[in-house]
């Protein structure tokens, strides 16, 4: 048995309240531990907030093993986004969705940002180039923005 | 705010009124409209961008992770500062993502709220199957979910 699977059989056989106590009290020490979320930039450059949201998303979604920024080679003000998903349930084939998922309207600068989550199977898809990307999705120049640690 | 987000918009309050009325029966009709509440309100924002998401059902977390980064959002349903709005967005993922997977397309062959299962040999039914999840719906991070769909439904016209 792993330590994980451990820890889980230790936790099932507390008593209720002993397990309300141990993990709340968990879970009060990781949020404690976190870091602040950076702030955004101050005024508008679209690599420095697609850095900052990226950094973001893999804040809040532990199973986002990374993020792809796809700047292209337009300087619209598009932020493009992939998120390799460890959940994501998608067929390996299946086509890459981005959806816009809106941006803080108190922040400086009107631009769009479209994220796509991707399983690490339609990852290795994307980079061999068997998984096609939206269109006006640039594979160029792609940034790999990862977890630290 | 385009057709498409005002439809489904429309449709997911309603159906959120059936969870309502719906507090006598079996806890498989309640989840059974939970996840379609959840479903309808993030396809209502995602038809933001002008065309309909995909005929699946997996985006309530996708939906809770894109206003999870919109301290304004937080701000519209009283919640806040920016901080404390991401992790308590952040908090309810993980319950969010099993609310997803009650819809029979995303169960595969186990426990949903609709059909008995597996398939081919059914051996459960959701009428009579003890779901954890609606334990994990009425203890405190479940009810804390269920109040903040509350919250986006009701302030959706101030930020989708």
């Amino acid at each position: 048995m792993g330590a994980n699977d451990q820890l889980v059989e230790q936790l099932a056989n507390l008593d209720e309240a002993d397990f309300v106590t141990v993990v709340e009290g968990a879970r009060r020490q990781r949020v404690a531990r976190r870091p602040p979320p950076p702030e955004p930039p101050r005024a508008f450059d679209r690599d420095a907030f697609a850095r900052w949201y990226a950094t973001r998303h893999l804040g809040t979604d532990p199973f986002i093993r990374e993020v792809v920024y796809l700047p292209g080679e337009t300087a619209d003000n598009v932020i493009r986004l992939l998120e390799v998903n460890a959940l994501s349930t998608a067929p390996d084939d299946a086509p890459v969705e981005p959806l816009d998922f809106g941006a803080d309207r108190d922040l400086p600068g009107e631009h769009r940002l479209l994220v796509a989550d991707i399983t690490p199977a339609q990852w290795e898809r994307v980079k061999a180039g068997r998984l096609r990307l939206p269109d006006g999705w640039d594979f160029t120049r792609n940034q790999i923005i990862g977890r630290k640690g | 705010m385009l057709d498409g987000q005002r439809l489904y918009l429309i449709q997911a309050r309603s159906d959120l009124r059936a969870y309502d009325l719906l507090s006598e029966a079996a806890p498989c009709h309640r989840i059974h409209y939970l996840q379609m509440v959840a479903e309808k309100l993030a396809k209502a924002y995602f038809w933001r961008q002008g065309q309909a998401p995909k005929r699946r059902h997996n985006y309530f977390v996708k939906f809770l992770r894109a206003v999870a980064g919109r301290g304004d959002v937080g701000r519209a349903v009283g919640i806040g500062p920016n901080s404390h709005w991401e992790n308590y967005v952040a908090g309810t993922l993980w319950l969010a993502l099993v609310i997803e997977g009650m819809a029979p397309a995303e169960a595969g062959d186990g426990p949903n709220a609709e059909y008995p299962w597996p398939h081919e040999a059914p051996a459960h039914a959701p009428a009579s199957f003890h779901f954890p999840l609606w334990d994990e719906i009425n203890a405190p991070r479940g009810r804390r979910l269920l109040a903040l769909l509350r919250l986006l439904l009701d302030r959706f016209e101030q930020y989708g």
